[in-house]
């Protein structure tokens, strides 16, 4: 970018708003001291004016962000704008080699601006649903949250291994406490427990990254890496150390294919705001990250990395999809259908950087451009759907959605808003999860113009892998939503629900809207993004793009479809308006309002379990084994159990039993019949069916460290015998040992 | 021909004989006495030493070794084994003719590891430096062997004084402070020592170590 002209209106926004952050963060403790919502209507409002700057600065270039820090900042560095040329800030620090400096190029621009707008969305969403699920200590809440999104925005602005290490490390260990935040909650304790140690395992490993890099160059700067790719400094074999570990440090984070383990454990734990924050742009900065690594850190590796890639993507996509055919909890679901977006867009990244290894310059763009696209859309939606659970379970009291049904009439503007994140996620046209899929199905495809064998034969593979998930997805949304809108209410808590608060709804509401807009209008979505690609490839696609018609996305020279949104729309709207004319005028259609069908019940509402609770007493004789009760009441969603006299309604466990029994391999679940009663045996037995899907690669895990740990702490309890004189015998050991060494030594020197 | 440089030596062979007699002790005051005795040899050791080098410093050293190891430190773990009223024997997880024989064996493994020149200039006195180091091994293999924490304590302090012994001998005594610190340390150490020995025995009914052994989970 390099400006020197910054001294401009820009550069004065820009100095109010690090006012106004700084006064925002010196004044958090005071403002939720007594008021948590007025302190977070306040971040919302901060978190929307960075955003709109941040995206003003990525469109039209304005100088630079000095999101200035509190650590060791010189005061003329802070001003002396004028003198850097480069679009980095850095502040020293007495520590050798700890820079605290930060980048503000398209990509993290672009990022930064997700972060912002995610972060002012729930901020907003929270004012509300702190106090709708009568949280208790929100003040905690608003310091962790806030914490969490600054710490992301300077996770994607770091320009330094180290600094960006310590706000990663801040980054996950705030998100860690937010996972714990109902910490009374055995389940919170368990997810929280397997975040951090997977989280810090992947710590691990981009140290070690970290550190390869350090050995290479001898800085820590980004600038010197990037210097280490142009220069072409990196043997193969570097190369595909750099590669393993950044597979394994920020695929943790991202949660590909073998490493996902917690994040469908995780997410479902936090509250919604933060699960939207988390699943919509946490798990993407690893996603920066790689495309930081892959694309201007590492130069002219061969395909073979670009396929790994897409590989993994691949797995991920479909293990995920799967998954999330079966869970019941409602957020579940949807954190594995996040795994299954972060494999669409290491598909995305794969496909990009096997263009880019072969010079493809043109396809490399457009295949990034896709992977933006979808990176934006999807914390859009997901960040919709995650907010709409929340909304659902804070009115319900329950994320599980055999106890759901029937919210539509209950919370009619809220099932609106959630059906469009339903059909946005499900890909399908006119909302914009529709278009970036559809522009990576058109990258896999235009793959065909490679030269390599392999990736001849199998991108259309892969294609037909992403067509089978987007189905799998379709069926999975079609569950969220029909089980948990549709039908009638299966517990007392869906029959009571009400409409969520205003401003839960408007904030659902307004990335609703933006799904709508940029699945009809996607050139608004790509015109930022064109800027990012441009910089990363040097190539400006949004001309090669025919944007004919306002909507109409491919190109021209790899010409394999054409598609508009804008037409389907339109072609939607008219067949639906035919259809219902037909209907209309040859149909012979009488309106007849009557009861919701719920599979043949009585006439009775389904939720009152008085039967089976009489049924109960009599058989059980004052002892309480209502598993429906404990359920309720510790409200554990990960075991599901209940009597089976109630579900004369299509459940959601129902709804899935044939993924269930077609892909048995890959699950692990266990499934009971219990008979409950003692005495009626033959007389309306009461039966119990206890149902638990758990992730297999959960389990495989726990066995392999199950084995390993009891190994080490039977040595550990051989070793550490508990007796005093044995401990000092084994200094006393160490120490002869060293004498003998040393006098032998000293003699033969 | 009794030289003054023989005459340390022979103090020092007298620090060790005594940390030999403490492991065949069977008795607690015996012990105490036995260690009493040893300060004793040490602080005359020291006091020659300053004669011999005619370093003021080791004088006072001597004088403090004296007053804290051979008055204080005794008087104070009499007071302790009178008030917990030990009459059980010395519990050994080694018995007392194989300790014995052991503790030969640590003598002249410790006149082995340092038969070489290995701090040739300005030795007072060669032999006292092995010497000390024996006596330093021995503490440690008190501490081992026993089981009774009141013993143990005497090992700590019999190592200790092996430690003083060693440093004495080569350096021609520490700096004063550092001396007077080690001393203020090693009294300190004593008396928590036989504070915590106290609360072991209202607690456990023992001063068995080995019983301590529950506490581990």
């Amino acid at each position: 970018m390099g400006r020197t002209d910054t001294l401009n209106g820009a550069v004065i926004l820009m100095v109010i708003l690090i006012v106004i952050l700084f006064l925002f963060l010196l004044s958090i403790p005071f403002i939720i001291s007594f008021n948590p919502k007025l302190s977070l209507i306040f971040s919302s409002a901060i978190y929307l004016l960075l955003s709109v700057f941040l995206l003003f600065s990525l469109l039209f270039g304005y100088a630079k962000l000095p999101l200035s820090l509190p650590f060791s900042i010189q005061l003329s560095e802070l001003f002396g704008l004028r003198s850097s040329t480069s679009d980095h800030i850095t502040y020293l620090t007495t520590i050798p080699y700890l820079k605290f400096s930060y980048l503000f190029d398209s990509l993290s621009l672009f990022f930064g601006f997700l972060i912002a707008f995610l972060g002012f969305i729930s901020s907003l969403y929270s004012f509300n649903y702190l106090y709708e699920e009568h949280y208790k200590n929100k003040s905690l809440f608003v310091i962790l949250f806030n914490g969490f999104i600054i710490s992301m925005l300077f996770v994607v602005f770091s320009a330094n291994g180290l600094s960006f290490l310590i706000f990663w490390e801040i980054m996950s260990i705030l998100s860690f406490f937010l996972v714990l935040f109902e910490y009374e909650k055995e389940e919170s304790k368990k997810a929280a427990n397997l975040y951090i140690i997977m989280t810090h395992i992947g710590t691990f490993f981009i140290f070690l990254l970290f550190l390869y890099m350090f050995m290479k160059t001898g800085s820590f700067s980004f600038e010197t890496w990037k210097h280490l790719g142009i220069s072409g400094g990196l043997s193969v074999a570097g190369m595909t150390i750099i590669f393993i570990l950044t597979l394994l440090g920020f695929g943790m984070k991202a949660g590909i294919f073998p490493l996902h383990v917690w994040l469908p454990k995780a997410h479902p734990e936090a509250p919604s705001s933060v699960s939207a924050l988390m699943s919509g742009i946490m798990i993407k900065t690893a996603i920066y990250m790689m495309i930081r690594f892959y694309f201007e850190f590492m130069k002219s590796y061969g395909w073979g990395f670009g396929f790994t890639i897409l590989l993994i993507g691949a797995l991920t996509l479909i293990y995920g999809v799967l998954n999330a055919g079966i869970q019941d909890n409602i957020k579940r679901l949807l954190a594995y259908s996040s795994m299954e977006n972060i494999g669409i867009m290491l598909m995305a990244l794969g496909l990009a950087m096997i263009f880019y290894s072969q010079d493809m310059y043109l396809l490399c763009a457009f295949a990034m451009m896709a992977l933006l696209f979808h990176i934006m859309n999807h914390a859009l939606f997901k960040g919709l759907l995650f907010l709409g659970s929340g909304a659902i379970a804070s009115q319900t009291h329950t994320k599980n959605m055999n106890k759901l049904g029937g919210l539509v009439k209950k919370m009619p503007a809220a099932s609106f808003i959630f059906l469009i994140g339903v059909l946005s996620a499900s890909t399908l046209p006119p909302f914009n999860g529709f278009v970036s899929e559809w522009m990576i199905y058109q990258s896999l495809l235009m793959a065909s113009s490679v030269n390599i064998e392999i990736i001849k034969v199998f991108t259309p593979i892969f294609a037909s892998v992403m067509a089978l998930a987007g189905g799998l997805a379709a069926l999975a949304f079609v569950k969220a939503y029909g089980i948990s809108f549709l039908g009638r209410a299966r517990s007392q808590g869906a029959n009571s629900a009400k409409e969520p608060p205003f401003l839960m709804l408007v904030s659902m509401g307004i990335l609703a809207f933006l799904c709508f807009l940029l699945g009809i209008f996607s050139f608004i979505g790509l015109m930022p993004i064109n800027k990012v690609v441009k910089e990363i490839t040097d190539i400006s696609i949004y001309k090669n793009i025919t944007i004919s018609y306002g909507s109409i996305v491919t190109l021209p020279k790899y010409s394999l479809g054409v598609v508009s949104p804008l037409g389907l729309l339109a072609a939607g709207v008219i067949f639906m308006a035919a259809v219902y004319l037909f209907i209309k005028i040859f149909g012979n259609m009488k309106i007849r309002i009557f009861e919701t069908f719920a599979c043949g019940l009585e006439n009775k509402d389904v939720y009152n379990f008085s039967d089976a609770q009489i049924s109960k007493d009599v058989c059980n004789a004052g002892t309480s084994n209502n598993h429906e009760g404990n359920n309720d009441n510790t409200n554990n969603d990960n075991i599901n159990a209940y009597t089976k006299i109630n579900n004369a309604q299509y459940s959601s466990t129902g709804f899935s039993q044939p993924l269930r029994r077609i892909f048995e391999k890959i699950y692990n679940i266990k499934e009971n019949l219990i008979n409950e009663e003692y005495k009626r045996k033959y007389f309306f037995p009461v039966k119990n069916y206890i149902f638990k899907a758990g992730d297999l690669f959960e389990c495989f895990y726990n066995s392999f460290a199950s084995k390993f740990l009891e190994k080490i702490s039977k040595l550990r309890a051989y070793i550490q015998g508990g007796v005093v004189q044995t401990y000092i015998a084994y200094i006393v050991g160490t120490l002869i040992i060293l004498l003998i060494w040393v006098s032998w030594f000293y003699h033969a020197g | 021909m009794l030289n003054i440089a023989s005459f340390i030596e022979l103090m020092g062979a007298f620090v060790l004989f005594f940390a030999i007699l403490q492991t065949a002790s069977h008795r607690v005051d015996f012990s105490i006495k036995v260690y009493s005795i040893q300060s004793l040899f040490l602080s005359i050791t020291i006091f020659v030493m300053g004669i011999h080098s005619n370093n003021g410093e080791l004088y006072l050293s001597s004088f403090l070794t004296f007053a804290i190891k051979v008055v204080a430190i005794p008087f104070f773990l009499n007071k302790v084994t009178r008030r917990i009223s030990i009459r059980e024997k010395i519990i050994p997880y080694i018995n007392m003719t194989n300790s014995v024989l052991i503790t030969g064996a640590i003598t002249i493994f410790a006149f082995f590891i340092t038969k070489g020149d290995f701090a040739s200039h300005e030795f007072i006195a060669r032999r006292v430096f092995p010497t000390a180091l024996a006596v330093i091994l021995i503490g440690v293999f008190i501490m081992i062997a026993r089981k009774k924490a009141i013993i143990q304590i005497i090992g700590f302090l019999t190592l200790d004084n092996g430690i003083i012994l060693a440093a004495t001998s080569i350096t021609k005594g520490l700096p004063l402070v550092v001396d007077i610190g080690v001393f203020f340390d090693v009294f300190i150490g004593a008396i928590m020592a036989g504070v915590l020995i106290y609360r072991i025995r209202t607690s456990f009914d023992s001063l068995d170590t080995s019983k301590m052994s529950n506490l581990k989970e």
